[in-house]
């Protein structure tokens, strides 16, 4: 595989996912770098967006099997890793795999679970692997985690720990569409589009799971130039400075970043990562790995702003200016 | 007055054919001096002690060179020797054309040859204030070039202050590489890439190709560079451009390749680029040179021509051997003040008696103002000949007259006056008198050479040329004695000359003057046609600075979002519902430390609630107090504390 057959790939999954979700082309590319840099995505956005469209189409697209959790508040961990079960048949304890045992797990309103529950993903997204009764248990090869929280509802509600936060790549927010837009999901509809029926538009798996792993073998052959790296440390090394965060991203979200980039790059076509991989995956990776300030979350600022201002202020390598 | 030094004694008699009537003359006309007011011997102190000054370089430096112009003062070198010593062997130099020219005077040759034409003079007439105003001015333009240099210099280091400070000092991060003053010049980096490739480094070379296409974009306000700008983003921000977009982003591709990839900088790739940007930026650059050579066309025709009308009438006062600055030096040193005459000669004031005029060229109306001083009773002295006013003074110039050596008429070289003191100058020409009204102070070759007459009450001195003031001339013989004892009857001295009258009553007036107008409305128009072209602020814009007070509110606000993301509600109920507690006891029951079912009926009874449902709230609060009982915050506690809000509202208010 080279860079040409790897953008190739990207487009044309990007594509026919963008065909079940309309208008959210860039939503779409950034979920897919996410998955091609192994790192899990943290959907955020009101209800009825197509969140969850989204994660479907995407598993439709790229050929992964799907499980959904529906987190509530008395969901158990042992309702996401699963849990020994004693076989009275065979008078010994049975192992039966829970909802996480999957190529792609859809983790919705994933704030709705007690802190708990939550901490059961940490080591299946941070290791791929589950621990139950002293057994670890690998998980399948793609795995991926694509979480949603609705920004909305405080009520009821339990704000994912930063460690929690910190073990995904990007956090990706969902905005209303436009008229525009809107106004095509109605034409599809009254085409007899049906989100639970995704085979009835005709919806193809373009890349097999084999493609992927390759794809993602592919992105340790892409170039950062030191300068580049430079440029990742600077951006990360001022999210820790700025007055109006209290707690920095973390070198994870370097590493997060650079990785990110690589994927980015490929998905261009390139071999190497240029400044502009870096500055358009930044707000994703570290929005949420910032903590604020009292006082700035008061005045009204965001993760998203302090993001913006860095990246304004950054020096860009080998600019002309 | 000044012109009593210039008076005959009765006894004077001419001692020349052409001057036959001046004894008897200047015997009605003036009045008889006592003597002098110049003792020699302190004149010559004056003069040695000036010229030892390092500033006076043809007197002290063995390695002064002559300037051209200046060769014909050389004839007073030997009798200068004893005050000036270098100057002789200066004269020797210059006269001297084969002489061979060694390593260390070749080395010095611009430094002391133009020495005294470069140094910078101020009027003396300009004030202390103007003086400090003109050199807090030349310093701070100093200081702020050596700023903005050192700024170009360390672009880098200015950019990044804010690298973190707590990551630890690596020692295998290679140092930031410094930067040279950065080329904003389009057209120059379009050259300086060409010669770059020319000489195979093709990396530079596109670097250079890529800045100058970014650099025309930019001032040409399609884009805006700035160091946080990807090339991404110029590409985005020339969307309604296609075709420059076009080309930004196939020669944004090619060079990242290089920059950031492991393609090699080639000649193919250079060519490439090169045809694509060298029309863009060319088209450019003829504009502005069309703008440069239209504006200079539009707004100052004449201004060389003027420049150059007045260049003749420059006066040298600097400390070479042409200069005039000791004549003003010594006469200040024998007590007398001596000004350069900034304002114009409209008035001149009653304290002035003497003036030395420089200036050939002045206008009717000054010469009139000169002749109006002299009438009154001031010394007009004409350094300088001016045909016209030779002419009305009856004098006139004859060519050469003069061997340089002069000698005083009989009058002048009495005890009281100037004695035997020995004149010299360089020769040249001679006045001739063709009014019988004035009288001769000193001859050269039985010809004129200092010639007086009376004006009104005044008096005037004309000489053929300024050679006998200059500095050369001064340290020779008894020549500072001499103009020292002319003038030293005048308490105050003004020099004019092409200064004279420069000084302006309006800022309009000073612009005019200093013929810096058309210079003026061609910056003026620059700025429009900038103005007009890129809108361009002076600055960076910045928001007002904030204000940090706030309510009180928001204080509590922003404690209780702490406590929120803290996700310890608990803890808030807890506090709140012992302070509930005491306030409703205080009201209720004050002084007791009544049970909870005593206060609940005291509550029930003040609000008309139901007992059982107030002592449903109490028994949560006091359970909330309860540190004993370990509960996560829950929604719930919001609640509780809203009820117990509500019981001491209710319980508050009026019966």
């Amino acid at each position: 595989m080279n860079a040409g057959d790897f953008s190739q790939l990207f487009k044309r999954a990007a594509d026919e996912v963008s065909r079940a979700v309309v208008g959210q082309r860039d939503t779409v590319e950034h979920v897919l770098i996410a998955i091609l840099a192994r790192g899990h995505v943290l959907i955020e956005g009101v209800p009825g967006l197509g969140k969850t469209l989204l994660v479907r189409a995407l598993s439709h697209v790229i050929g992964a099997s799907f499980k959904r959790i529906q987190f509530t508040p008395d969901l158990m961990p042992s309702d996401v890793t699963g849990g020994n079960v004693f076989n009275v048949k065979d008078a010994q304890f049975l192992f039966v795999p829970g909802p996480v045992f999957t190529q792609l797990l859809l983790a919705d309103e994933i704030n709705r679970a007690p802190a708990k529950t939550q901490s059961a993903l940490l080591e299946a997204m941070q290791d791929r692997s589950v621990t139950a009764d002293g057994v670890t248990r690998s998980l399948p090869n793609p795995f991926f985690v694509i979480a949603t929280q609705n920004p909305v509802e405080s009520q009821g509600t339990y704000p994912l720990p930063e460690a929690q936060l910190d073990r995904f790549l990007m956090k990706i927010q969902v905005h209303h569409p436009s008229r525009k837009t809107e106004k095509t999901v109605l034409e599809y509809y009254l085409h007899g589009f049906d989100p639970a029926e995704l085979e009835r538009i005709g919806l193809e798996r373009v890349v097999g799971v084999e493609q992927l792993l390759g794809m993602q073998e592919y992105l340790s052959q892409v170039r950062a130039e030191g300068e580049i790296l430079e440029y990742m440390v600077d951006i990360v090394a001022r999210t820790r400075q700025n007055a109006a965060i209290y707690l920095g991203a973390s070198p994870r979200a370097t590493i997060g970043l650079l990785i990110a980039a690589r994927a980015r790059a490929a998905s261009e076509g390139r071999d190497f990562v240029v400044p502009d991989d870096v500055k358009a995956l930044a707000p994703a990776v570290l929005r949420h790995r910032l903590v604020l300030h009292p006082d700035a979350e008061l005045e009204g600022t965001s993760s998203d702003d302090v993001v913006e201002l860095i990246l304004r202020e950054a020096p860009v390598p080998k600019t002309a200016a | 007055m000044a012109a009593l030094a210039l008076a005959l004694p009765a006894s004077a008699q001419p001692d020349d054919e052409t001057t036959d009537q001046t004894p008897e003359v200047a015997e009605e006309a003036a009045p008889i001096p006592t003597r002098v007011m110049a003792d020699r011997g302190a004149v010559d102190r004056s003069v040695r002690t000036i010229v030892s000054d390092r500033e006076y370089h043809f007197c002290n430096d063995p390695q002064f060179r002559v300037r051209h112009s200046d060769r014909d003062l050389c004839v007073l070198a030997k009798a200068s020797a004893e005050r000036c010593p270098e100057m002789e062997r200066a004269c020797a130099r210059a006269a001297d054309p084969d002489r061979k020219r060694t390593p260390d005077m070749s080395a010095r040759k611009r430094v002391e040859g133009d020495r005294d034409r470069t140094k910078v003079e101020v009027p003396s007439a300009m004030s202390g204030l103007a003086k400090a105003i003109f050199w807090v001015l030349l310093l701070s333009g100093l200081v702020g070039l050596v700023i903005a240099i050192a700024k170009n210099l360390a672009p880098a280091e200015r950019a990044t202050p804010s690298i973190a400070p707590d990551e630890p000092a690596s020692p295998e991060r290679a140092p930031e590489p410094v930067r040279g003053p950065v080329e904003t010049d389009a057209e120059r980096l379009l050259a300086r890439a060409r010669s770059r490739a020319a000489r195979g480094d093709y990396t530079g070379g596109l670097q250079d190709l890529h800045a100058a296409l970014l650099r025309h974009l930019d001032q040409g306000g399609l884009i805006s560079l700035h160091s946080a700008s990807t090339n991404g983003e110029y590409v985005r921000a020339l969307r309604e451009h296609p075709e420059l977009q076009g080309t930004l982003q196939s020669t944004v591709r090619d060079v990242e390749r290089v920059q950031f990839g492991a393609a090699a900088a080639s000649d193919e790739i250079f060519q490439r680029i090169l045809r694509s940007i060298a029309p863009i930026v060319s088209r450019a650059v003829l504009l502005l040179v069309c703008a440069a050579t239209a504006l200079p066309w539009l707004t100052g025709c004449d201004f060389v021509d003027e420049i150059e009308e007045d260049s003749e009438s420059r006066v040298d006062w600097g400390s070479g051997l042409g200069g005039l600055s000791l004549l003003s030096k010594t006469l200040e040193q024998q007590g007398l003040k001596v000004r350069h005459r900034v304002r114009s000669l409209e008035h001149i004031e009653s304290e002035v008696g003497a003036i030395i005029n420089f200036d050939p060229n002045l206008e009717a109306k000054e010469w009139d103002s000169l002749f109006a001083f002299a009438e009154s009773g001031g010394l007009l002295v004409l350094a300088d000949y001016h045909p016209k006013e030779a002419k009305r003074l009856g004098v006139r110039r004859i060519g050469s007259a003069c061997d340089g050596k002069l000698t005083l008429t009989d009058g002048y070289r009495t005890h009281e006056l100037f004695g035997d003191a020995a004149l010299l100058t360089t020769p040249g020409a001679g006045l001739l008198i063709e009014n019988s009204d004035n009288w001769p102070i000193a001859l050269c070759n039985d010809q004129p050479y200092i010639v007086a007459g009376r004006i009104g009450k005044g008096a005037f001195v004309a000489l053929p040329d300024a050679d006998l003031m200059t500095n050369a001339a001064l340290v020779a013989k008894d020549n500072a004695y001499f103009w020292t004892g002319l003038l030293g009857h005048a308490s105050v001295v003004e020099l004019v000359g092409p200064w004279t009258g420069a000084g302006a009553a309006t800022p309009f007036e000073a612009m005019s003057n200093t013929r810096l107008t058309p210079v003026l409305i061609q910056i003026l128009l620059l700025l429009l046609v900038a103005y007009l072209w890129r809108g361009a602020h002076f600055g960076t814009p910045r928001d007002p600075p904030h204000e940090s007070r706030r309510a009180f509110a928001e204080h509590v606000r922003a404690l209780g979002v702490v406590y929120a993301k803290a996700r310890a509600s608990r803890l808030v109920l807890s506090a709140y519902a012992g302070w509930v507690l005491d306030r409703l006891r205080e009201r209720l029951q004050p002084g007791t430390d009544s049970t909870l079912h005593a206060l609940a009926h005291a509550v029930a009874e003040r609000t008309g609630r139901g007992e059982g449902d107030v002592m449903r709230i109490l028994v949560e609060a006091r359970t909330a107090r309860d540190t004993s009982v370990r509960a996560d915050g829950s929604p719930e506690d919001l609640s509780v504390m809203r009820e117990l809000e509500l019981l001491l509202q209710e319980t508050g208010k009026k019966r």
